[in-house]
This record gives C-alpha cells, structure tokens and sequence, in this order.
C-alpha cells in the first residue's frame, strides 16, 4: 500500500512542515535503500556466476553470463529468437484466449445454479487433479503436431485456473446486495447485471494474471512434446547440443514475455477499476 | 421495469395522508425449521402502522423484531397471519417499501450518486434524470461534495446516509428500517437521529424502526412497541407524548417522560425476557 501526503497549503504551521519534509525524505530514502538491496543482490549473482563458472563447474555445465549475453546477442542479431518467441506467443495467444472464454463463461453459468455445481463438483475436481501433461502424447494423436496441440494444451492449462476462480466466485456473491435487489423490485436479469457481473469482473481479471503465465507454461510443454518451433524447442534444441547459454536465453525470453503480459494485464485491470470504480478483490484459488 | 402508478403520483408533488395503516400486520406468526424441530419466532403478533406515523419496535435479542421487519419487508411469508397495505392483502415483496439494514449493502463498484440512482434505475429513469434526483437526495443528506466518492472512500456515517438516500429516492409509503444506526458511535448516532427526523419532515413516510437501544426508540418514535421473547410475543404497545419539540434529541432525553417511559419499557422487556 502507497500512502500520500500532499500539502494543501502553507498554513500548516513551520514545525509540522519540517517534520512532513523529514518524513517523506525517510519515505525517499527507505526507497532507494530497497533498490539498492535488488541491484545488490542481483550483481552478486551474477559475479559468483561469472566467477565460478569454468572455475568450480565446468563452463559447458553452467554457462556464464557473459556466454549467455553473447548468445542473446547472436540470437537477437540473427532474429532466430524472435521468430521463436514469435511461435510461442501465438500458441499462447490463441490458447489463453480459448481457455480464459471458455473457463469464465462456464465457471459463471455453472456457479449461478448450486445443484449443478454441486452435481458437477467432483468431476470437475478429478478433472483438475490430471496431470495436464500427461495429456500431451494423447493431444498428438488427436490435433497433430502443430500449433492446435500446443494452442489446445495451453489453453487446458489456463482453463481451470480461471474457471475455479470465477466458480466460487459468483457462488460467494455477496447475498445481502441480491436481497437489496430484490427489496428494490430488482428481475433476475438486474440482478445478475448488477450484482454478479461487476463481481465477476474482479475475479476475472486477477483469475487472467495467474493464468497467463500457466498458459505460457502449457504451450512451452506442448513444444516439449513435439516441435520444430517456439521457446520451448530453442530450449530443448540447444540442451542436445549442450549449448546451456541457449536454455538460459530461451528462459530469460519466456521470462521478459510471462512478465510484460502481467503487467499489460495489470494495465487494463487498473483501467477498468478506474472507470468503474474500485472492485472488491475476489478471494484466488490457484 | 416500469415505474408504478403510485410512483408516478407521488413523483408529481401529490402526497396526501391515507386514513387506513399504512401497514399491517394481523396476528402473525412466523416459524423457522431448525435441526431440533419447528421453531416460533415469531407468535401472533399485530400491529398497525398508520400514514407518517414512526414506530418503534424494541426488545431483546433474539425476540423475533428484525424477523417481523423481514415479514414486514415482504422477505419472509408467515406461517399464520396477514400482512396488509394500505388495507390490501399482500404476499411478497411490495413496490412501495423501503428497507434499510444494518449492514450497508451499497455497490461497492458504484459511486454515491449512482449507488442512490440505483432504485430509480431499476424501475426504469433515464439516466440523466435518475442523477439529477438522485443528487438532490444526496445534497438534502449532507454529501452534495462526495457525488463521485466511492463506498471504501466514505466513514460509516456516510454509508449510511448514503444507503437512506437510496432508500427514500423512490419516495417510499412505508420506510423499515432494522437497526440502522447500530454500527455507529454514540455521537455519530445522535446526528444521524437527528437527520433522519429532519429528512422525514420533508418527506413524511410511514416509519418501523427496529433497535434494541430504548432510548433511541422513545426519542424517535411516536409510538414504542415491545417485544419480549422468545418466541416473540407483544408485550407493550405504549404512544410516546413528549412536551418538548423533536428536534432537540437531548433535550428529550432529560425530559421527566423519558425516564418514565424508559423505565416501564425496560420492566417490560426484562420482567418477560428473563423466561428464555
């Protein structure tokens, strides 16, 4: 949480000026020493890594930062890791997309009915107890190796999250605010515009940044299965060859990529809040 | 939805005084299935609230008054009884009640004026209009500046004034209200006191308060009902005279009456409560 503190105006009196000024002057301070703590941390790594590589493990083992740079450099340059990341992307795209739509359309028209939740619950909990890898041969067989496996595996992955979060969502809808609807004269379909879409809403979005980096996940695992493409085959490709500083830069990219989506997605979330208001947070269930 | 005639009536200026209560409740008993059987909250209970006319209901936890708000409200059927408005048999929830609870139920995604507009939008008002009356309601209860605040920005007290708003936006005949002030400090509660007295002289509504702070009942209302329990019988049906105008609430309370009424309340409830 980020506290404010504006000054109106000078008619606070010299003393309380002074000690405002101290106090936002600390608040700088404790900032700077918290990123100076980050970079610290981070460039202690990386010196040890740097330092010990080809010293106490064998370079070809554990790389170094250096090799990985310069790989990243040559990858970069020769636009073999764009069009790669480029890939993998798109299987995510496409699988998030599906997955996202499909979990929160059912988890919402699902969790309104309580006898159809509680007649599809322990389906729905074995289904989200498999491994969803181990369905990564059987996807083969039936969609192939191209991109619709890997679309379909990632957006398996990103369905439940966002599924089970919408689900017991709407089932933990505030009750009172249905019955003040229902005071006021409220039909069925005001109730659920007004209670129960907003609410779901909330949950959608923080449902989204957890599921994002989990369809990432499904669709690196589909390039695992079989591939000749993506993130995921860079990484496999270059580990039978022992080139580590390909894995590390086929990680790093994966990385930049899960992260800059969160904060795209946290981006919109803040848009939305701000024009609709602040949305009470949905509990998760990752 | 479509806006009700009597809504439409009202909304022109025209609000006579009706001669039959406004509400009735005709020996209404109310039971709850519970694990251990059939349980009466409620028994044989009859009240009449008539046109502008504030009523108190008080007694101890658990004597059944907020079951008799929500039998009252429409929320709950009885199991025996009739509940009547304006002399007219009634089952279910009915257009021309408000209900204010305890507990603020706004839209916590909805600013104030749109959390006020709220009933007006739900019986149809275009938008423009519902915002317009909407912010009157919001500048007669003091929170003309905070139009675009949202729930989690306001205290308690303007929560509540603002759920009030809501509520009395649609000009409702009948305004039940079930421990409205319950979550407020004893200061915050007075004021609200003493605006709900001055928003009801400006728009006289048939009123049921339901509290368990005796003082608040006598001070309010224009007639104190009891209840002793459980199950929730009528113990005392008393009208409060007071010599002194209403809108001095403390000045009330150091009146001779006050403690009168005070203490043949409180025998009431407590000679009959200690059973349960």
């Amino acid at each position: 949480m980020t506290m404010e503190i504006t000054v109106a105006d000078t008619a606070a009196p010299p003393d309380a000026q002074v000690a405002l000024r101290r106090l936002s002057r600390r608040r700088r301070l404790r900032r700077i020493y918290i990123w100076l703590g980050r970079v610290i941390i981070l460039a202690a790594v990386l010196i040890t890594w740097q330092l010990t590589s080809g010293h106490l493990f064998p370079a070809f083992i554990m790389s170094s930062p250096a090799q990985v740079w310069d790989k990243l450099y040559d990858w970069l340059g020769s636009g073999y890791i764009l069009d790669n990341a480029g890939v993998t992307l798109e299987e995510t795209f496409i699988g998030f997309t599906l997955g996202t739509s499909i979990g929160a359309a059912a988890g919402f028209l699902i969790g309104l009915s309580r006898s159809v939740s509680d007649v599809l619950s322990p389906f729905i909990n074995a289904l989200y107890a498999v491994p969803k890898i181990m369905l990564g041969p059987l996807f083969v067989v039936w969609f192939g190796i191209d991109l619709p496996m890997k679309a379909v595996l990632s957006g398996l992955f990103a369905v439940f999250i966002v599924f089970y979060n919408i689900w017991t969502g709407v089932q933990e809808v505030d009750k009172d605010l249905v019955e003040m609807f229902r005071v006021m004269g409220g039909s069925r379909w005001a109730i659920l515009r007004g209670v129960y879409f907003p609410s779901a809403l909330s949950w959608l979005f923080n449902s989204l940044r957890l599921a994002f980096p989990v369809a990432l996940i499904g669709a690196t695992v589909g390039e695992f299965v079989a591939s000749s493409k993506g993130l995921g085959y860079v990484a496999t490709n270059a580990a039978t060859q022992a080139d580590t500083a390909g894995v590390f830069v086929a990680i790093i990219v994966v990385t930049i990529v899960a992260v800059a989506m969160d904060q795209l997605i946290v981006l919109v979330q803040r848009m939305v809040n701000r024009r609709s208001g602040k949305t009470e947070g949905g509990r998760l269930v990752i | 939805m479509t806006e009700t005639a009597e809504w439409r009536r009202q909304k022109d200026g025209e609000d006579v005084a009706t001669p039959e209560p406004v509400l009735g409740l005709e020996s209404v008993s109310v039971r709850y299935v519970t694990s251990s059987g059939l349980n009466t909250a409620v028994a044989d209970v009859t009240v009449e609230v008539r046109s502008r006319e504030f009523v108190s209901i008080v007694g101890p936890s658990g004597c059944g008054k907020s079951t008799l708000l929500h039998v009252a409200a429409g929320l709950i059927q009885p199991a025996a009884g009739k509940v009547t408005y304006l002399g007219q048999a009634w089952g279910g929830l009915h257009p021309d009640v408000g209900y204010v609870t305890q507990k603020d139920t706004l839209l916590p995604w909805r600013n104030v004026v749109d959390n006020i507009a709220l009933p007006l939008q739900l019986k149809g008002v275009r938008r423009g209009e519902r915002r317009k009356i909407a912010g009157d309601m919001a500048a007669s209860l003091g929170l003309g500046n905070d139009l675009k605040q949202f729930p989690n920005q306001l205290s308690g007290g303007m929560r509540q004034r603002v759920q009030l708003g809501r509520t009395l936006v649609t000009r409702p005949k009948l305004l039940l209200m079930d421990e409205p002030f319950g979550a407020l400090d004893a200061y915050l509660r007075l004021r609200m006191q003493e605006l709900l007295l001055s928003i009801l002289r400006e728009h006289p509504v048939s009123t049921v308060f339901v509290t368990h702070d005796l003082g608040e009942a006598i001070t309010l209302a224009d007639r104190v009902i009891a209840l002793t329990g459980s199950p929730g019988r009528l113990a005392l049906d008393c009208a409060i005279e007071t010599s002194t105008e209403r809108d001095d609430l403390m000045a009330i309370r150091s009146t001779p009456e006050f403690s009168e009424y005070q203490s043949r309340l409180w025998e009431t409830i407590s000679s009959e409560g200690g059973q349960k």
